[in-house]
């Protein structure tokens, strides 16, 4: 029982992403579009890629970020129920108590591989990889009560995993000015970017359906279908559409449209799983060996496409004599692996006490499926090259005990 | 500047200065629920093909049915003695004559008869010396064969006394309603003496019994014993029930079938033995007298419903019945009737005890404790895993019976419900009769505490049933309808603890 426990919620983490387009955005909790720039912008707004800015290096797995986070469980509520020897009925509510309605993990990772800028232009190619998971509260209530209800019902919308995983070799173009309404009109700069995408793994929940009920008069009925789909092997694209005016010589606006057109088709190992476990009005006293009906096949099957909904952020940045502030919001289409149809507003400052010591702060707000995310950055800049280290905590202020996750990020660049 | 710095290394030391525990999940109970039964058991279930049964008013009896039959009945024999001496017999005349045809015995008076085995000696002495030439005929009128030519013997010379073998011959005339008192014997010769002259002596004896495989006639106190063997009930009654219940109107059918064609009278009497009481009750109508079988010619069977004592005989719960000292007699009041040597009478018998009965309080125990094994595993989910059981269950009784069960526990297989030292603990569990509680009934769940379920980590545990009936003010009936049963619905609640398994 302890096993099945542990390898649920490893398996929840481990297919638990969110979006992370590059790891410098760690930094200022994602609050970005404005600040990337060089081969970041490839990512963030292809419209910042300016052929005034020297030419810059990306080195392989040196900015890379990792973060792991849930909705509801933060480090002090695991550590006091993995050091408990019995739980009693108070501390099933105080776990019960902070889980509202799921349990969601997620996680997401970045890797860069390479990356440099010519000019206007950038190439770069990094892995990503972004996985959501969740587990109804019902499904934790059973563990931990027992079925002291009458019914329950589980479906794909608390219950489900998803991961994707893809590298991508991108190239882009940016400093186009584009004709001016106006001579009063500030000037905008416009990007593009595209992706050749190289899919990795794609794991989809395509059903969910649970279902037990165990009334004394109805005796007890269990049925549990799952249908996931994994592709290994798949190739695709994306791009990305991205615009910025400095409105003045302080403030700049930005606007993105990302993952346009974005697909991996899946056609090397693709497999689908299907589980079935069903019993039908069971009574203890006219069970038999076959009571239950269980069913686990996987079959291959064809390639399918994997869609990346379009995603719009909006940014505008604010440069002070002491601080530049920044402020984003980011709106998916469609719920994906990569994606969230909810939308989220994120808020960072960067400050140099020193002109070789950058910090940054960030915050994004929460929602209904995210927690509060506050980042810290900090780091080491000269002419030419930069490195830094951050740190994120989701639901607290400072990262430590209250926190419901967290991210570590690097950065490095070179420029020359 | 020096708070910037010493802001970020706070932060850093307080990331770092995280402790994160070793992943150990601590054990918890949960509680569970699983259904164990929603099920009628019908009253009708309950009957079988041997000892209960649904009569035709869907009252549920209680039955036990036996047999017995007698052997062939065999050949009659009649012993007439017949014996006559130096008849003279007169050349050239025929005298009739006739000789008494009774049995010696006194038993059978024949009309009619086949004869299996028997013979007629016949003697030709002291002939004339001067006779030539000459023949004796004697012929026996009422002797025939199968053709109905009677039986003639001639002699032409003098005979010491010679055999005739009467198998095949017939007595009598068939069906003719009439006894045969006399044998008709003529005698005539021929020969070269004068007429009237006496030619020789003629000599006849009949004095071996002769054996009829068919008779017709009269018997008198014919007895003809039978016999069959004990009948079981396979009921494994409980200990006492005889005092938990009183019968009423239990009664016995038998079905005689007589083959042969005399009416009979019926001697026997029934004998139950059960564990320790033996009771015998003579087979015997109402006025005391015993049953009278018709004879076959009348009716394929004959049905005797015997309740005299029934009742007592099935209250004292018998394991076997049967009947005993059982004879059929065939006596002159039945007239003239007839018996083939394979003819029998057998008789088919049931006991018929309806379920209705008065019910009192005395308890009633199951004899043999119910053994129960429990595996090395699930000892071993006990001990670990289960802290609490409970078992909750639901009735509606619409039978006019109500009880409550005691369930004694222990490890060790002698338990006395007298004595508390000889078993663990005890559960008990009340159904009200359907004449106090029509709607569903919801007694306290029967619950297992841990210090209970510890008896159950043994390899083996015993579970004595004991049962004490609320007593009804009078008889009650227990009918076999589709509206007579129990609904029990129930489940099984148990917490559990979630460990390593």
């Amino acid at each position: 029982m302890k096993k099945l426990l542990i390898i649920l919620m490893l398996t929840l983490v481990s297919y638990s992403l969110f979006a992370v387009p590059t790891a410098k955005s760690f930094f200022f909790a994602d609050s970005y579009m404005l600040r990337a720039h060089g081969v970041e912008a490839n990512y963030w707004n292809p419209a910042k890629l300016s052929g005034n800015s020297p030419a810059e290096i990306w080195l392989p797995l040196l900015n890379s970020g990792i973060c792991v986070a849930n909705n509801a469980l933060d480090l002090d509520t695991y550590n006091f129920f993995v050091t408990q020897d019995t739980l009693h009925t108070e501390d099933k509510e105080k776990l019960l108590n902070k889980i509202d309605g799921s349990l969601r993990l997620d996680s997401s990772g970045n890797i860069s591989i390479f990356g440099t800028t010519m000019g206007n232009t950038a190439i770069s190619s990094s892995t990503h990889l972004y996985a959501k998971g969740g587990c109804s509260e019902q499904y934790l209530d059973i563990m931990l009560y027992g079925n002291t209800e009458d019914a329950y019902e589980f479906t794909a919308a608390d219950n489900n995993v998803s991961a994707l995983a893809y590298t991508d070799i991108s190239v882009g173009i940016g400093d186009l000015t584009l004709p001016q309404i106006s001579e009063n009109f500030p000037v905008i700069k416009a990007g593009v970017s595209a992706s050749l995408l190289a899919g990795i793994l794609s794991v989809t929940t395509e059903e969910f359906n649970g279902h037990l009920e165990n009334n004394q008069n109805e005796s007890m009925s269990v049925l549990q279908e799952i249908v996931l789909r994994r592709g290994m092997g798949g190739i695709g694209f994306k791009s990305m559409l991205g615009f910025y005016s400095e409105l003045t010589p302080y403030l700049e606006a930005g606007l993105t449209l990302d993952n346009i057109a974005g697909f991996i088709n899946w056609n090397i190992e693709n497999r689908q799983r299907n589980l079935f476990f069903a019993v039908d009005s069971l009574f203890i006293s006219n069970i038999s060996e076959d009571f239950y009906v269980y069913e686990n096949e996987s079959v291959d099957i064809d390639g399918f496409n994997t869609r990346i909904p379009p995603e719009l952020r909006l940014a505008v940045m604010y440069k002070h004599k002491y601080a530049i502030v920044s402020a984003d919001w980011v709106q998916g289409f469609k719920e994906s692996a990569a994606t969230s149809s909810i939308g989220r507003i994120s808020l960072a400052s960067s400050f140099l006490p020193l002109p070789s010591l950058p910090i940054s702060i960030g915050i994004a707000l929460p929602n209904s499926s995210s927690a509060l995310k506050l980042s810290y950055g900090i780091g080491y800049q000269s002419a030419g090259f930069d490195i830094g280290l951050a740190v994120q905590t989701y639901d607290s202020i400072i990262p430590g005990y209250k926190s419901k996750g967290v991210s570590l990020a690097t950065s490095m660049r070179i420029g020359f | 500047m020096k708070y910037y710095i010493t802001l970020i290394f706070g932060i850093l030391f307080l990331l770092s200065a995280c402790q994160i525990e070793k992943p150990s999940l601590p054990v918890w109970d949960v509680d569970l629920q699983i259904p164990l039964i929603n099920e009628k058991y019908f009253v009708s279930d309950l009957a079988d093909s041997l000892n209960i049964a649904i009569g035709e008013d869907d009252l549920l009896y209680l039955t036990a049915s036996g047999e017995l039959d007698t052997p062939p009945l065999g050949q009659i024999t009649l012993d007439p003695n017949i014996n006559i001496s130096n008849i003279p017999v007169l050349s050239g005349l025929q005298v009739t004559d006739s000789v008494d045809f009774l049995d010696l015995g006194g038993i059978a008076e024949l009309s009619y008869g086949e004869v299996a085995s028997g013979a007629i000696r016949v003697m030709i002495a002291d002939v004339h010396p001067e006779a030539e030439d000459w023949v004796i005929t004697l012929t026996l009128e009422d002797i025939t064969t199968s053709s109905g030519t009677p039986l003639q013997l001639s002699y032409s010379q003098a005979t010491p006394w010679q055999t005739v073998d009467l198998s095949g011959y017939q007595f009598g005339v068939l069906n003719s309603g009439e006894i045969l008192e006399n044998l008709r014997v003529s005698f005539s010769a021929s020969s070269g003496l004068p007429d009237g002259a006496i030619l020789a002596d003629l000599s006849i004896d009949i004095s071996n019994p002769i054996h009829f495989s068919l008779f017709q006639g009269i018997l008198n106190n014919y007895e003809i014993p039978a016999q069959g063997p004990a009948s079981s009930i396979d009921i494994e009654y409980p200990n006492n029930v005889n005092q938990a219940l009183t019968l009423h109107d239990a009664l016995i059918r038998i079905q005689v079938f007589n083959e042969s064609g005399f009416s009979c009278e019926f001697v026997g009497s029934f004998k139950g033995i059960s564990e320790d009481t033996e009771v015998i009750i003579p087979i015997v109508d109402l006025n005391g007298e015993n049953f009278q079988i018709a004879p076959a010619t009348e009716a394929n069977s004959t049905t005797l419903e015997f309740s005299n004592q029934i009742t007592e005989l099935m209250q004292i719960m018998p394991e076997t019945i049967e009947i005993i000292d059982a004879k059929f007699i065939i006596s002159t009041g039945s007239g003239i009737g007839s018996i083939r040597e394979t003819d029998t009478i057998s008789a088919l018998y049931t006991a018929y005890v309806p379920f209705r009965f008065t019910l009192h309080d005395n308890a009633i125990s199951i004899k043999s404790p119910v053994k129960i094994n429990i595996s090395a595993e699930n000892r071993e989910r006990i001990r670990e895993n289960v802290r609490e059981a409970s078992l909750d269950l639901d009735f509606l009784n619409t039978i006019p019976i109500g009880a409550t069960a005691y369930a004694y526990f222990d490890v060790q297989e002698d338990i006395d419900p007298e004595n508390p030292d000889t078993y663990s603990f005890v559960k008990q569990l009340s159904i009200g009769s359907s004449q106090v509680y029509q709607e569903w009934q919801e007694p306290e769940p029967l619950s297992l505490n841990r210090a209970e379920l510890d008896l159950f980590v043994s390899e083996v545990v015993y579970l004595k049933w004991v049962f004490h009936f609320d007593a009804s003010a009078g008889p009650v009936e227990i009918y076999a309808g589709i509206d007579d049963y129990i609904w029990i619905k129930g489940e099984i609640m148990a917490t559990l603890r979630v460990e390593e398994w």
